[in-house]
């Protein structure tokens, strides 16, 4: 029998591969519909002790779905192909048996309790009891000796709401261990995390391995992947196309293989020299809603020109957030100093009036603050414009229906179906329905706050495509992002956010170290 | 852009799971959501067995007109606290308000001999400003509507008692009566349906020559559609023809039921409504104008009040200590019968209604088998529960698959 290295990712166990330890998961022709959909289709996937292994690939590409296989969400029966760990073929009926089986899955979106305890919440549903009251010494015990392990200098006791988003997902990790883990999976641990808390928690994830447990890394980040993981496979449309020994410097292959094709490459804009100022800031000081002591933003000046890209590039907390919700009559504290939009002075007070006013804003939460989930396309396109389409009272259907057709097809919405709600559509092409609810108000002003957050790689590539043509149509575009990249191949300018304040200002082409001093409070 | 890659072969790669999607592969699919089809299911299952159990005296056309009677004030007060629901909001003041109103109508009509004309305009008024004054609380000051309107719940009936002492005020005129309790002459009727029917008829016509135009006609479902009004016109043509004609109450229902639909579906406050109460935070800063919008579904509901009070004073022909009692809980169980979701942003006014004629189906059916009136509460508080669960497993299905 030969074996295809692509298709085969290893032998199934003892058949004479003696120098290579017996892997903790093999999965072996794993296979999952929907409705008669194939998601995962004939997926084989070993995991080593002590090994990284990163899968990737775009949203809908099955990752999610071979994870809940693994770790018992889907129960065995649901599914087609075998699951071995530890050299025993396993059946999972529910998350519990695969936990005692030692496999964790760490998912992507944090469930802390706020007022308990760290301590109650690493070990929630497992409280270390003694006549049905929970025995807080061993509890205190066990949860003191993780986090020592971790070295998070915090007391057990204190309650969960003190730990920042990387505490909380290192406590998670630890959380994890804690139940004896043999296999641990990550989905996308980085998301909320800034670069040196990402930086703290890659040298956790080598201590476990080091422990000689297995990690299965997944995440949208290539240049993570590329640090951490000690092999890749790529997935698309359900099916893994790609197996690489080495995930470094194979991060073009990754992202073929990822997407299908080769990215398109960003072409350098020329932006048209004296256009006008679309909008211009003074003296910007914001105050905090809560604590008016505290000064969110200060002293900010800045000019956006029609047909402009400007980036507005910072770390995490930098106050772009809070100024971009200032100029869209969103923030809630003490606004102070001048704003002009088209000439015209003052800060519009609400979304309303800031969207009569020409301003758009793409938030940055998209399921909590962007998408109208339940709602149909249609809908969610017009919520910001529906004036446009109707009169006094009554909507016109014809006109709103195919003004929203024109526009989902003009932003390549994929499938193009007013009529299916949002919540069916892969998040790049959420992002691009938003991206037309803004069009449809034709702004003079569009603010982007992280785009391409949480957006596949094939996807990112067509907003960029589309942020270029809306500017080269003559709306300004406000691009707020932490992906240095991005800000530095997209945008025609660049102005660098720290604690607050403007700290640099660059022109397309700066190089990606002195953004990254800026951000981070060196340089000027 | 590579050839391989165009919109086209995008397009051709999708259409496999698009079509699988839109779920119109199935007869029963084709016919309306499950939703609607286990309403009508339960529905026609009630029917026959009320039928077969009352020895034909339930479908007979002098119970259906009751019963359609007996639905016609829950109905009105289910299609407004749908909108409210579906907003995001709740109210559980209906009862109460609607006794306030009657107070007025009735007290109207009997100590100040005031005309008809003028008791249903200060009726609606009153209701109206019932709705502003809780509209005022949710927006102006936000305190939550289930707080505002539970004050109200308490303190509109306690005005109505102070005002009126606990006594039943009474009579009213017999032109006020004939609001609720008349009839439309028989030939009148029938030319009414009939106008109804082919209304109706060509608007679904119209709908399926759209589709046509646009490539996604379903012959089938619009076959199913005329049948389905066919068969509707002929069961009240039947039901109205052998007795009396068409109740004036039920032409309230149809009004307000008609308005309120083309509201939901074909303006702006529709709209809006539905995006309020799917993602609140989002629809504001998508510009919506949340609290006009509140505000405007509260006075609604008020005008819901005064209609609502008017039809219930001309029914028993007074304004008495136990009107509209629970009736806040009728018209909620109703709207949620009809699918409205306690979580806001999903609904119609036309199937909240279709749930209000179910529990009163239940009632009027319990009744005619003299099942005890304590027993009914039981059964119409299991029916609730069951709709709820099916909801809520419904949902985790969804969520499963997905």
């Amino acid at each position: 029998m030969s074996i295809d290295p692509l298709t085969r990712d290893l032998p199934p166990v003892g058949d004479g591969t003696a120098d290579l330890p017996t892997p903790i998961l093999a999965m072996s022709n794993i296979s999952k519909s929907f409705a008669g959909v194939l998601a995962v289709k004939d997926v084989d996937l070993v995991v080593r002790p002590g090994e990284v292994v990163g899968l990737v690939g775009e949203n809908g590409a099955g990752k999610s779905t071979l994870m809940k296989i693994v770790s018992g969400i889907y129960a065995a029966g649901t599914f087609d192909g075998t699951v071995v760990v530890d050299g025993q073929r396993r059946d999972f009926r529910t998350v519990r048996d695969a936990e005692a089986a030692g496999i964790v899955l760490v998912p992507q979106e944090l469930h802390i309790a706020p007022r308990l305890s760290v301590a109650e919440n690493m070990f929630m549903g497992r409280l270390p009891g003694r006549f049905g009251f929970v025995d807080d010494e061993q509890l205190r015990a066990l949860a003191l000796e993780r986090l020592r392990f971790f070295g998070i200098e915090i007391r057990p006791e204190a309650p969960a709401a003190m730990l920042s988003p990387s505490e909380q997902r290192l406590v998670t990790i630890a959380a994890a261990l804690a139940k004896s883990a043999r296999l641990m999976i990550l989905d996308e641990p980085t998301a909320a995390l800034t670069d040196q808390e990402a930086e703290q928690l890659f040298v956790h994830v080598r201590r476990i391995k080091a422990e000689g447990v297995g990690c299965l890394y997944i995440s949208h980040r290539l240049d993570e992947i590329e640090r951490i993981a000690d092999r890749v496979v790529v997935m698309r449309n359900g099916s893994v196309v790609e197996r690489l020994d080495t995930a470094q410097g194979n991060r073009a292959e990754i992202v073929r293989a990822m997407i299908g094709r080769d990215p398109e490459r960003a072409e350098k804009r020329a932006p048209k020299p004296g256009a006008g100022v679309a909008l211009s800031l003074r003296n910007a000081r914001l105050r905090d809603p809560t604590n008016t002591e505290r000064v969110r933003v200060d002293n900010v000046d800045l000019e956006l020109r029609r047909g402009e890209i400007l980036g507005l590039f910072g770390l995490v907390g930098a106050g772009r957030t809070e100024l971009a919700q200032a100029i869209f009559g969103a923030w809630e504290g003490s606004v102070e100093g001048e704003l002009q939009i088209d000439g015209r002075s003052g800060w519009p007070r609400s979304p309303r009036e800031a969207i009569d006013r020409g301003i758009g804003m793409l938030t940055e939460d998209r399921k909590q603050t962007g998408l109208i989930e339940g709602q149909t396309v249609l809908s969610n396109i017009s919520a910001a414009s529906l004036d446009g389409v109707s009169g006094r009272v009554f909507i016109d259907p014809s006109k709103e229906r195919s003004r929203n057709a024109a526009l989902a097809t003009k932003l390549d919405v994929r499938p193009p179906r007013l009529d299916f709600p949002v919540e069916a559509f892969s998040g790049g092409n959420q992002q691009k329905i938003l991206l037309a609810r803004w069009l449809a108000i034709d702004p003079r002003v569009l603010i982007l706050d992280e785009p391409t957050l949480g957006v596949d790689v094939g996807a990112r590539f067509e907003i960029y495509r589309i942020i270029r043509e809306m500017a080269d149509e003559g709306h300004a575009i406000l691009m707020i992002s932490s992906d240095l990249n991005e800000v530095a191949d997209e945008c025609d300018r660049i102005l660098v956010m720290y604690k607050g304040r403007l700290n640099g200002s660059f022109e397309q082409g700066a190089s990606r170290h002195a953004l990254m001093a800026a951000a981070t409070g060196r340089g000027d | 852009m590579s050839d391989q890659t165009s919109p086209k072969a995008a397009a051709a790669r999708l259409a496999p799971s698009t079509a699988d999607r839109s779920g119109r592969a199935s007869l029963l699919g084709r016919i309306g959501d499950t939703r609607t089809l286990s309403l009508l299911v339960v529905f026609v299952l009630l029917v026959v067995y009320f039928n077969i159990a009352s020895n034909g005296i339930f479908f007979s056309p002098r119970n259906v007109s009751l019963l359609l009677r007996q639905a016609s004030i829950v109905a009105v007060a289910a299609s407004g606290v749908s909108i409210l629901i579906i907003m995001g909001e709740i109210d559980l003041s209906i009862g109460s308000a609607v006794y306030l109103c009657s107070v007025v109508a009735a007290g109207l009509q009997s100590y100040y001999g005031v005309g008809t004309g003028l008791t249903v305009a200060a009726t609606l008024a009153v209701g109206m400003a019932l709705g502003a004054w809780q509209g005022v609380w949710v927006v102006g000051i936000s305190v939550p509507s289930f707080v505002v309107t539970l004050s109200g719940l308490l303190a509109f009936r306690g005005i109505g008692y102070w005002a009126s002492n606990a006594q039943t005020i009474s009579p009213v005129t017999k032109s006020f009566s004939f609001l609720s309790e008349g009839f439309i002459p028989k030939p009148v009727s029938m030319a009414i349906l009939a106008v109804v029917l082919v209304v109706a008829a060509a608007f679904i016509l119209r709908g399926h020559w759209r589709r046509a135009r646009a490539g996604n006609a379903d012959l089938v479902q619009t076959l199913v559609r005329l049948g389905v009004l066919l068969l509707a016109t002929a069961i009240l043509a039947w039901a109205f023809g052998g007795f009396l004609g068409i109740p004036m109450a039920l032409v309230w229902v149809a009004a307000v039921g008609l308005v309120l639909s083309v509201l939901m579906m074909r303006t702006k406050f529709g709209r809006n409504a539905y995006l309020v109460g799917s993602n609140r935070e989002a629809s504001v800063l998508a510009g919506i104008a949340l609290g006009r919008q509140l505000f405007l579904g509260f006075v609604l509901m008020g005008f819901l009040y005064g209609v609502s009070a008017v039809l219930i004073t001309a029914r028993l022909g007074a304004a008495t200590a136990s009107s509209g009692l629970f009736l806040e809980l009728d018209a909620i169980a109703g709207a949620v019968i009809g699918g409205t979701s306690l979580r806001g942003g999903v609904g119609t006014v036309g199937r909240a209604i279709a749930g209000a004629v179910l529990l009163a189906t239940i009632d009027n059916g319990m009744s005619i088998l003299n099942v005890s009136s304590f027993l009914q509460m039981v059964v119409k508080g299991m029916v609730l529960l069951c709709a709820l669960a099916v909801d809520a497993y419904m949902l985790k299905r969804r969520r499963f698959r997905r």
